[in-house]
This record gives C-alpha cells, structure tokens and sequence, in this order.
C-alpha cells in the first residue's frame, strides 16, 4: 500500500516542500531503499527509523519497502526526514489508520529509541510550510519555542514517534502550541560587559554610542592595552533589540547553521560574532559543500567583530567588501547556489603598528616608518574607506583608574540609542532601510537634510584630505546619527564637524608622511 | 675635451658585473685608457682580469658600441667621468673618485652650495619633519640638497627641497634601472623633473648589492661641501658617510635629538667629538659662509576670527602639543564638543593632528 507524508527540504534558509511517499508490497525479501537524492544523512535514516519503529512498539514491514522523496531531482539533506519516512512507513504498512496527513507537516530526526531530536532551520521550514498554504506542523519539542512567533500556524511539539502516531490517530492529542506576541518573548538580558566598567576613554565611548545609534561600522586603532576589545564587547549592551522581522531573519540564519541553542525561542539580542584571525575564508563569508552561512550571515542585524583585524588574512579581509556593501551574500557551490543576508556592523581592533606603541605618549615605539607601513598596509584603502567611523583609543592615565570618575553606565547610553533609533524609524518608514548606516546613495540628499555650511564643510574636507567618493557619503550618514542623538532635524555644521573627525586617522597612519 | 667614445668604452667596462674595480684599474694600467682596452682587446687581457670576466667582456665587446649608446640614450641615462665637463669638480678632489658615473636628470656646471643630509631609514617622526623642512628651508635659498634616495631621513631630505622647488640629487648604490627601494621611483622620477639628477657608478641593471652602498656613501659626502647627520644608531651605515666625510675635509653637521631616543646616540657623540650643531637651515649656511639670498619679509598672517573656545584651544596647543585627553581636561568640554572645535581648527590649517589622537599648533 502507499502512503504520503509532508515535509520540507532546506536550501540555505529558503525551504521547498518534499513529499514523501512510502511504497509496501510483500515480497519474499526484505528490502528498504530511500530514493530521490538523499545526502548521507537521509540515507542514514533508513537506519535509524527501523530502530526507531521497532522500539515505539511497530515494526519494520517484512517485504519491500521503497521511499521515495519528492520532487526526486531535489538534493535532501539534514535529519529532519525521519520522522515522516517513519510515519510513512507505519501508515503504508497498516500499522496505524490516520484519516489525512497531507495538510499537516512533519518535522524531526529520530533517536534509535523513538525519542525526536531537534533539527536544524525549523524556524525556516515552518515559515515556507506557512507560505505553502499549511497550517499544522508536528516538530520535535526542542523546535517549539524557535517558532511560538510564527502567527497562523497549529505547532505541535511532540518528544517521540509514539506521541506523534497517538496523536495523529486520536487515541491521544497533543495540545496545540500556544501563540506567543513577540514583545513576550523579549526578556531582559545581562550583558557580561557594562560601559560603566570603562573608565576615561570619552572619544571611544562617543564613537561606541554613535555606532550603535546608527548602525556604523568601527575601528579602534590603539596601543597594547588600551581597552579596544572591552569596549567593544560593551556593544551589544548599546544595541537596541531586534525588531520581530530582523529576529526572524537572524534566527532562521542561525537555525539554519545549526548554532541555535535547541530548547531556545527566538534570537531578540543583536547577534556578536567575534571569529577568530585563523577563521578561514569559508567561515567567514560562508560556503563548504552545502553552501552554509558564515560569520558575515551570522551576525546579520548584529556586529561581526574583528579583533586585531590585521592579522587576519588580506583575502579573507577583502572579502569582506562586498557583504559590507550590498548587505548580502551569495554563495555558490557545485551543489548549492544560495543567498544569506548580511547587513552587520563590522566593528574592528587593531594596533598602530608591529609593537604597538606608535603615537604612544608613554613608550617608545621601536618600529621604523617602513614597518609601520607595512603593518598598516594589510588593511587595504578600499577596506577602510568602508569604515565609517575610525577612532584612536589611547591608554587610560592611571589615576582615572585609582579615582573613576562617574561613569555612564551602557543602559543610560542605550537608552539615546533607542531614542536615536526611534527618530531613524521614522525617516525609513515603509522602505527597506533600518537604520543611517544603510542609507543608499540615491535616497541619501533627501533623507539626510544637511545644511549648506555642513554641506560647505564637508566638501572642504573632502579636499583637504582629499577624501574618496564613498568616504564623503559615509561621513553624511555618520552625521546624520550625531543630529539624531541630538533630536535635530537637520545636520548642523557641528554634527558634520564631529562627523569629520572619527576619518581622520587615514591620513595620519595610511597616507604619505608629508601629505 | 673627453671623447665621447672613451666613455662608452668605460661603460662598457663598467657592465661587466664579474669585472671588480681591480679589474678594470689592470686593464686600464695595461692598455692606457678604456678606448684602447677595447680596440685592442685580445687574449692576452684573460690573464689579467680571469675567465669569467674575460668571457663577459668580450661578449659585450662583440655587440659593439653603438647599441649600448642607443639603449643609455633610450632611457635617458647619461655618462660623466673625470675629465668631462659634467663631471662635479667636487669629486675629482675626493680620495677615490669614481672611474665613471651613469647619471638622469642633469649635473649642473655652476657651482653652488651643497649639503648632504643623511640618516637613519628607521626614521620618527621628530628627524623626518626635521630633515624635511632643513632640506626645504636649504633649498629655497638655492642649495642643492645631496642625498641617497633610501627610506627614511633620505626621503624626506629630498621631498623637503622638492617641496621647496629647489634641486636635489639622489645617490643609488644601484643601477639606475634597477631603483631600490622601489617605492621611491617616483620621487626619483620628481627630482628629474624638477631639474636635479639621480646618480649611479654601476651600470643600469646592476643589483642593489649589500656592499655597493658603503662604497656609495663616499659619492653622498663627495657631491656636497658639508654633511648634515640627522638620526642615527649605533653601529648604522650612516656613520660610514661621515666618516667619508671626515676623510673629504668635508664640514659634518649634526642636529641634536631627544636625549633618550636612539637615534640620537651617533649625533650627539659627533656633536661631542667636534660636529657643527645644526638646529637649522641658518646655521648650515652662516657656517659655511652662504650668502643668503635676501628671503622675503615674513609678514604675520592674522589668525582668522576665533570663538572663544577655539582661542583657547589654539592657546592651549601653541604651548605643547596635548592628545585629546588632556585637551579635554583643560578645556572643561564634553568631547563631542571638543571634537567640533578641533574640526573647524584643523580645517583653517591652524592645528595638525597627529597619531595617537595628539594635535598641534601649525607653525605659522
């Protein structure tokens, strides 16, 4: 007899529905064969499900046994097919009378016990199932909570294979899921780093809350010790949380690569990826056999955070100019072709040379002017130039450390931010933009409203520096978040003035010694 | 009058990169000059000068003269040797005056003052500005400033008398074709234009080997009446150019430095051991008896209409050069409102910004 189940095969984040369908005939052999491009882990569930079902109290149908997933042409992968190939199989094999399963999808990976495992990118296969036109999805209970936001959908978490057949028979219900409003699933989160642990530092911690408020990308260029990875930890405590949409996409990005923490609802905080400098270019930008997300797509709405960026390798670094510019990645490989979002803030550390100590007031530097060069040179000029906001971090004096002064705390800074980002919300109502930093250079004059003697001083920095095309737009949305913070409509000539001084270390480290 | 063709024949011995000054010093010994080194060259030189020099010279010998003068024409290059009117009368007084120069740009006939500036390649950033703007001052007063086209204090010797508009001639310890370090090819290609010459005693292609430049360092001190020393270490090769110097009778110059940098060791001992003190252009040229030509009248600019706050912060930087910290301390202002201040100072060119989130006041 034949049986058909629902389920979903994932590319990337995008899923596409897959019947699965269940062939038994008697046959005086026993066989069982899964068709229909199957990877390794699907095969392999031929396997797990026959101990699955002998330990749920079935049994594996003596004669033939063919599955067969569709459409056949369709690579499969991932775990997530165990579950409907088992129910599959026990309703072809009549060992259980359902009356329909075509409207309800089926999600999970079965232990040999019968227990069910979570699986990877449930928020995404539930959000296309919806798409689809399905409005029930059996998945395994650690999957319930990534996807108590989606709204429209019947979810019924299960634990294991019997659970699901009891239900599906009607002997024993599963409770539906019950709908949570996103602003419930918000919690108040304790960041491990607090601004108020900072002490002195003011222009980092200005350039901190303008990046947050805008979304900027950062550099800290400092002498050994200076605190530039501990300030910019303090970040996320800055960042206000996601909106439900960029939730979504986050979420279904990391449940996708399999980095969610099963058991756990929806990503609310801004994502902080801190890759190490032996990432490789694949990790980062993402890749591998099937294509998966890498660090860039992981921190998408979040901050991609690079630490001691010149020791990264210059093809991984240059790599990252066309994620930092379009917000978007596309990766292709000989069995994937697929695109993740990648609209993060690129927040970098690094020293002003091979000691350490250039421009240090308190040490020597003992790097000659060639060395220097050199170092600096492995963070190339159309990398920087993307770098909007730039910003030198020098020791703090050590009696700032024995008598702080009172210092705000990251709450107190976070809570301009939201307001910054409320006034930010409003300009980009009803299009794609979240926040300055994205503005395109189209909708940027209109939007920004800058004043003739902003605009005035800035050309006349563009040519003192001799400042590139891109660098004269960054500093206008840079601008535009220091008028925000300031509840100003329009970007006043001392917005753009302070805007203009977080560029100006291109010129003092990068450029020419007598320029 | 030089003929040219002697000059040709010394280049042709020149190329020959197994041919030492030994060598060529035999074959001129044997055979009187070049010229008759190579019209009657034979056999009988393979005793002289070995197999391997032998073979490479009749080699070059075999493809004649005349393309070598067409591939030197081709890239500008041109020949001077004792005895040939281009050649710097400066150098025929020094002890070991070289056999033959490969030089682009032009060797000026008139005598002017000039003035070598040397020093370390691991330059700070206190030697460069310094060695940038002596060059500078020098050269606006009509000194041809000598140096050798390295990194470091040598690149800003020269960028200063460019700056300046004035002449300067590198020294490779290289051939002309084969610039190192390569970075500054463009500065050398900007001291041709700008009427100054770059200067070699090896043939075009040779290499930058590690021992032509001590042996270079004698051509620095030779080209110029005085040496200024600006930045040196222990043990560094710039210590051979002064000691080229000393030997030329030439005057040694040295400006002073912080005394707890390491580039401040080998000037401060020379300053001990009898050196000039150099602490600027004036200095060079009261003590090598330069009249100066008459430099225009420094007028005062107006400093242009300050707000209070911008007043004393320019104040405050006029005194020391303060890093952002301090200036917010001393100022009392938030420092985003330190920022603005800075901002609009530097862009009227009163303040310059340096690393380590340091300013100053410019020089006006």
């Amino acid at each position: 007899m034949l049986a058909r189940t629902k389920c979903f095969a994932l590319n990337g984040i995008q899923g596409q529905p897959v019947t699965v369908e269940a062939y038994v005939a008697s046959a005086s052999q026993f066989t069982f064969n899964i068709v229909g491009l199957p990877d390794a882990a699907v095969k392999e569930s031929r396997d797990r499900v026959g101990a699955a079902l002998k330990n749920s109290g079935f049994v594996m149908p003596v004669g033939q046994t063919v599955v067969n997933l569709s459409p056949a042409d369709l690579r499969k992968e991932g775990t997530a097919f165990d579950l409907p190939i088992a129910l599959a199989i026990i309703v072809a094999s009549r060992q259980l009378l359902v009356p329909a399963l075509d409207d309800i999808v089926l999600i999970g990976e079965l232990a040999l016990d019968g227990q069910l495992q979570p699986v990877n990118g449930a928020l995404s296969i539930v959000i296309a199932a919806h798409e689809q036109g399905f409005r029930k999805v059996i998945l395994p209970r650690d999957n319930a909570r990534e996807v108590e936001v989606v709204s429209g959908m019947e979810v019924y978490p299960a634990s294991s294979l019997l659970e699901v057949a009891q239900h599906l028979s009607g002997q024993n219900l599963i409770p539906a899921q019950e709908q949570k409003t996103y602003a419930e699933c918000l919690v108040s989160t304790v960041f491990d780093m607090d601004l108020s642990q900072v002490r002195g530092q003011q222009l980092p911690r200005r350039a901190l809350e303008i990046a947050a408020a805008g979304g900027h990308n950062l550099l800290l260029i400092g002498v050994p010790g200076s605190g530039k990875t501990m300030m910019a930890r303090c970040l996320p405590g800055l960042l206000p949380e996601m909106s439900q949409e960029e939730a979504f996409e986050t979420t279904r990005i990391h449940s996708a690569a399999g980095v969610l923490k099963p058991g756990t609802g929806l990503m609310t905080q801004r994502p902080f990826r801190t890759p190490h400098h032996s990432a490789s270019l694949a990790s980062l930008i993402g890749g591998g056999m099937n294509a998966r997300p890498g660090e860039v797509s992981l921190a998408h709405n979040g901050v991609l955070f690079l630490d001691e960026m010149p020791e990264y390798p210059r093809t991984v670094l240059e790599s990252l100019r066309q994620p930092l510019e379009d917000g978007v990645i596309t990766i292709s490989r000989v069995k994937a072709h697929t695109q993740y979002l990648s609209r993060m803030m690129l927040v970098a550390s690094m020293n002003p040379c091979p000691c350490g100590y250039f421009g240090s007031q308190t040490r020597h530097c003992r790097c000659g002017s060639h060395d220097i060069k050199r170092y600096l040179d492995k963070v190339s000029g159309p990398l920087l130039d993307r770098i909007d906001l730039q910003v030198e971090v020098d020791v703090v004096p050590v009696e700032d450390i024995v008598n702080p002064e009172e210092t705000e705390s990251s709450a107190q800074v976070r809570a301009r931010v939201i307001m910054a980002r409320a006034m930010q919300a409003e300009r980009f109502m009803g299009s794609e933009i979240r926040c300055n930093a994205q503005m395109g250079g189209k909708d940027m004059e209109s939007l920004a409203r800058v004043t003739p003697q902003a605009l005035t001083l800035l050309q006349s920095a563009v040519k003192k520096y001799g400042l590139s095309m891109r660098a004269y737009t960054r500093l206008i949305k840079v601008a535009r978040t220091i008028a925000d913070l300031a509840y100003e409509e329009t970007v006043e000539l001392p917005a753009m003035a302070e805007a203009i001084q977080f560029r100006m270390i291109d010129g003092k480290y990068w450029g020419e010694p007598h320029a | 009058m030089l003929d040219p063709r002697e000059l040709l024949c010394q280049a042709w011995l020149s190329c020959a990169d197994s041919l030492g000054t030994k060598g060529r010093a035999l074959l001129k010994e044997t055979y009187g000059t070049a010229q008759a080194a190579f019209d009657h060259f034979s056999p009988k030189a393979r005793e002289l000068v070995g197999d391997k020099a032998y073979d490479e010279l009749s080699r070059l010998r075999s493809l004649g003269l005349e393309p070598l003068a067409q591939s030197l024409e081709k890239s500008g290059i041109k020949l001077t040797m004792p005895g040939e009117e281009h050649f710097p009368s400066l150098l025929t007084q020094i002890p070991d005056p070289p056999e033959l120069l490969f030089y682009q740009g032009s060797l000026q006939v008139k005598e002017t003052l000039a003035i070598a500036i040397v020093g370390s390649r691991r330059e700070t950033r206190y030697g460069r500005e310094q060695a940038y703007q002596i060059a500078r001052e020098l050269a606006a007063q009509g000194v041809t400033i000598i140096s050798g086209l390295a990194r470091g204090i040598d690149t800003a010797a020269h960028l200063g008398a460019l700056d300046a508009k004035g002449r300067t001639i590198g020294i490779l310890g290289s051939g002309l074709k084969r610039m190192y370090p390569v970075e500054n090819q463009a500065l050398a290609d900007r001291i041709i234009k700008q009427g100054g010459a770059v200067v070699s005693e090896y043939a075009p292609k040779s290499e930058p080997l590690a021992y032509h430049f001590p042996f270079r360092n004698r051509l620095v001190s030779g080209f110029a009446n005085g040496l200024l020393l600006v930045e040196a270490r222990e043990k560094s090769g710039t210590l051979i150019t002064v000691g080229h110097s000393l030997l030329q009778g030439r005057e040694v110059f040295a400006l002073p430095g912080p005394v707890d940098a390491p580039g401040s060791a080998v000037p401060h001992r020379m300053l001990r051991e009898g050196a000039r003190i150099c602490t600027c252009a004036r200095d060079i040229l009261e003590d090598m008896g330069y009249h100066t030509q008459a430099a225009p009248e420094q007028t005062e600019i107006p400093l242009p209409d300050l707000t209070n706050d911008q007043r004393r912060l320019y104040d405050a930087l006029c005194h020391e050069q303060s890093s952002f910290h301090q200036l917010m301390q001393a100022l009392d202002v938030p420092a985003q409102q330190l920022n603005v201040l800075l901002t609009t100072l530097e862009m009227d060119g009163l303040i310059q910004a340096l690393p380590g989130k340091m300013f100053r006041a410019v020089k006006r």
